[in-house]
């Protein structure tokens, strides 16, 4: 079956108003145009947080009390051998659910013939509660797993796209390894399509997790480089959701002290894996930024266009997002110079004195040197990026759904430009 | 910002917010399911037309509203929402509306309660509410900036039998959608205005020294606080700016999911008390006690509380730079109490009704009202008492 295209009752606040009261318009209408605070907004975190050192033990019980019965647990090899599902299976099997099957084979960028796989072995076992435990690639796999047990259907052919999902799903634990990507209360998924590697983008409420789990202890063994890649990740979530057009109040309020959270914490966790206190920091953080971009429905240029590098070269996303941010940030100050201004105090930028132009170039000053701190590389081309690819990047970065959001609109031989510089 | 060892943090309910969103409220309710509404509501609220609203905003959609509930008093009691269940039964509803302050809003969730669970309210007492079936479709639109009982799930009802304001909660009591549109409050009278800002105000800074404070709470208090300092006076000398009613809603909407995941202290104890005890109304009592219980709480200097202030004076622009802790406290709290006063709120008990020799009855209550517990440290009778004596 095919979905229907969303409707101005899924999306009020996507399409324009024309009866000059601030009503959302007609179902008919459907012309998209962004639309700034505080016209219109919605806020649904119905994802419960979970929060603590050693709650991977309690994970048996959680899944009792979503009214799981019957559970899948999924991860990757990686995790699967650093040792970190070992007590949340034993909580699992020492409940009173019944831990059908732990599926490990998730790879690192999740895929659709993935999800089909374990929705296979899901449906035999009549799975009715998946727990994830990885990174995004795993929570992401586990979101497309649930499309097929929950509704059934073919992913590719009936539910990419946004707001296609027509009903709740079954129940999903989320347990993120990485303090980055927040997917743990982010109502999308991406998951790649083979052959071809397209990156397929599926987003509905009915994909947020039940709970998301946040345990320290699971993070510590991540080494620096990817702690630095993906604590940057969620800076730019973060950053990029603050400055976008689509901005509203609670994901502000959620940015801006993910934001003084990174500032003052990625670097500790950078130095000293095992710092608990500052790998708590960053998961919080790392959550706070991902609902700010799962409530923000256009972020912005960065993204679009580490969408598009990602796309073309090996670079991972937190990597691509950390070369890339400074330069959005410079194109963007001018035009944002308000929102760059209103993070100097979550910065460490103290604005006495200074005008708001001022102001907003030392925030982005200061946010780019945070970046350059942690050595992460510099360039595209170091990554592996092939310069010869740059006008393709440019041109699906400028289709890229995460571009219209961004606070200056941009040119594709403006796009080009950026690219060509990180190209040299 | 030192890190909590644990919490949980939840929202069940979504939040819209726009001006004139209420038009689209049976859209809306199409959504979620409803088809035959009760309209939750007290006569102050019908007076003012915004339940005329309501009924035309229903045309957006296939459902109706059966029928009116507009008995609620300015606090809510077990009787009332008896009553509330019982017109809902009988007219049939499958749905409830809410449009109101927070007693509205409360006797609405205790009527979904009863429409799951049926009897008696004080049969379902319990320290958090599970239900035995499907939760009515509930819409809750504020008519003050205060409360946020919109999206917080508890609710607070008085049984005057036993003289105590019981409470209810549990995620599943929290309305289905929270609707916030300025149409709604820019009628409301400038001293509720403030009474109400207040309020909201006091949530925040509660959620940031309470003991079950936590990080997304603390961002959500923090930005709030910003949004209050920005938009409360604004919305005061004029209902009309339909900019700062919105962001007084958004603010009052923040503070209640922050302080619904991480509680409130002292000065809700206190306020509770002087409410329950002597009529004082909550806003008014929260913004005469919040400089007190706030320099009361400064000692708590291990618990983080002179570091939480320092936030607090910085988000409302203050400039702390350069000095300790304890000292950015007190210009945090210098600057609230001068906003009390240009909101010509009263300063002290002995304006609103108080008689000076109830301080000790006010102290008793106050010291077994829930809300105490979650202050951090364990103040002393005595302590609350001059803490009172002070505020009088």
């Amino acid at each position: 079956m095919a979905g229907s295209a969303f409707t101005a009752a899924d999306a009020p606040h996507l399409l324009k108003r024309t009866d000059g009261a601030g009503r959302p318009a007609a179902v008919e209408s459907s012309e998209v145009v962004p639309v700034a605070m505080p016209e219109y907004y919605e806020f649904y975190h119905p994802t419960k947080v979970m929060f603590g050192a050693g709650l991977k033990e309690d994970i048996g019980a959680e899944a009792e009390a979503v009214g799981g019965t019957k559970v899948m647990l999924l991860t990757d090899k990686g995790i699967l051998g650093a040792g970190l599902v070992d007590t949340v299976r034993d909580s699992l099997e020492n409940s009173e659910v019944d831990l059908v099957q732990v599926y490990s084979d998730i790879p690192v960028n999740s895929e659709v013939e993935v999800c089909k796989e374990i929705a296979a072995i899901g449906r035999e076992n009549e799975v009715d509660c998946l727990v994830s435990i990885g990174g995004g690639s795993v929570i992401d796999t586990a979101k497309g797993v649930n499309i097929l047990l929950g509704v059934g259907g073919d992913l590719l052919e009936d539910w990419q796209g946004t707001y296609l999902v027509p009903q709740p799903l079954k129940h999903h634990i989320a347990i993120p390894t990485t303090a980055g990507t927040g997917a743990e209360v982010s109502l999308g998924a991406v998951i790649k399509h083979t052959p071809g590697g397209v990156k397929v983008t599926f987003n509905s409420k009915y994909l947020l997790p039940d709970v998301a789990v946040l345990d320290p202890t699971l993070t510590t063994s991540l080494p620096p480089f990817l702690t630095a890649a993906t604590g940057i990740d969620a800076l730019t979530h973060a950053v990029e959701a603050f400055t976008s057009l689509e901005h509203q109040p609670p994901s502000d309020a959620f940015c801006t002290y993910a934001i003084q959270a990174i500032f003052e914490n990625l670097p500790r966790a950078f130095e000293d894996g095992s710092d608990l206190e500052a790998r708590g920091a960053m998961l919080v953080a790392a959550n706070l930024a991902g609902s700010a971009l799962s409530h923000t429905l256009s972020i912005g240029a960065c993204h679009a266009m580490a969408h598009a590098a990602g796309g073309l070269s090996p670079v991972s996303h937190g990597v691509a997002n950390a070369i890339i941010l400074p330069s959005v940030m410079r194109f963007n100050c001018e035009a944002a110079v308000d929102r760059f201004a209103a993070l100097a105090p979550f910065v460490g930028v103290n604005a006495a004195g200074m005008s708001e132009a001022e102001t907003a170039v030392s925030v982005v000053d200061s946010i780019a040197s945070f970046i350059a701190s942690f050595g992460l590389p510099k360039t595209l081309k170091e990554v592996g990026a092939d310069p010869s690819l740059a006008e393709r990047m440019a041109e699906e970065a400028m289709g890229d759904g995460q571009m219209y959001g961004n606070p200056r609109e941009a040119e594709y031989e403006e796009i080009l430009g950026l690219y060509r510089d990180l190209l040299p | 910002m030192a890190m909590v060892e644990w919490f949980e943090f939840q929202v069940p309910g979504k939040v819209i917010c726009a001006e004139h969103c209420v038009d689209s409220i049976g859209a809306e309710m199409d959504k979620i399911g409803g088809n035959k509404a009760l309209l939750v509501t007290d006569v102050g609220v019908e007076k003012a037309g915004l339940c005329q609203i309501v009924m035309d905003g229903m045309e957006s959609g296939t459902g109706e509203i059966v029928g009116v509930f507009n008995e609620v008093p300015p606090n809510s009691e077990i009787q009332i929402v008896q009553k509330c269940y019982g017109m809902a039964k009988e007219k049939g509803a499958d749905s409830i509306i809410s449009v109101g302050g927070g007693s509205c809003i409360d006797t609405a969730k205790g009527a979904t309660l009863l429409m799951v669970e049926g009897g008696e309210l004080l049969d379902h007492q319990s320290a958090v509410y599970t239900p035995t079936g499907a939760m009515p479709p509930h819409i809750a639109i504020p008519t003050t900036a205060g409360t946020g009982s919109e999206s917080t799930f508890a609710a607070v009802i008085a049984d005057h039998e036993q003289m105590m304001k019981l409470i209810f909660q549990g995620p599943d009591l929290a309305p289905t959608v929270a609707m916030l549109d300025p149409i709604m409050t820019k009628t409301l009278p400038p001293h509720l205005t403030a009474s109400t800002g207040m309020d909201a105000l006091t949530h925040c800074i509660e959620a940031l020294h309470s003991e079950m404070h936590e990080p997304i709470c603390d961002g959500l208090a923090l930005y709030a606080i910003k949004i209050i300092k920005d938009y409360l006076l604004r919305a005061y000398k004029d209902g009309g700016d339909i900019e700062a009613r919105t962001y007084m809603l958004i603010a009052a909407n923040m503070g209640g999911v922050a302080f619904a995941n991480a509680f409130v202290g002292i000065i809700h104890a206190m306020a509770h008390s002087v409410g329950g005890k002597f009529g004082v109304p909550h806003g008014v009592a929260n913004a005469i006690l919040l400089p007190y219980g706030m320099e009361f709480n400064l000692r708590y200097v291990e618990e983080g509380v002179p570091e939480k202030y320092r936030m607090v004076a910085e988000a409302l622009g203050l400039d702390v730079h350069g000095d300790d802790d304890v000292t950015a406290s007190r210009k945090a709290i210098e600057w609230l109490r001068g906003l009390t006063m240009e909101l010509a709120l009263p300063q002290k008990l002995s304006e609103v009704n108080v008689p000076a020799d109830g301080l000790d009855a006010v102290t008793d209550d106050a010291m077994i009202d829930g809300s105490m517990f979650n202050n951090p440290g364990e103040p002393e009778y005595e302590e609350v008492l001059d803490l009172f004596n002070q505020a009088y």
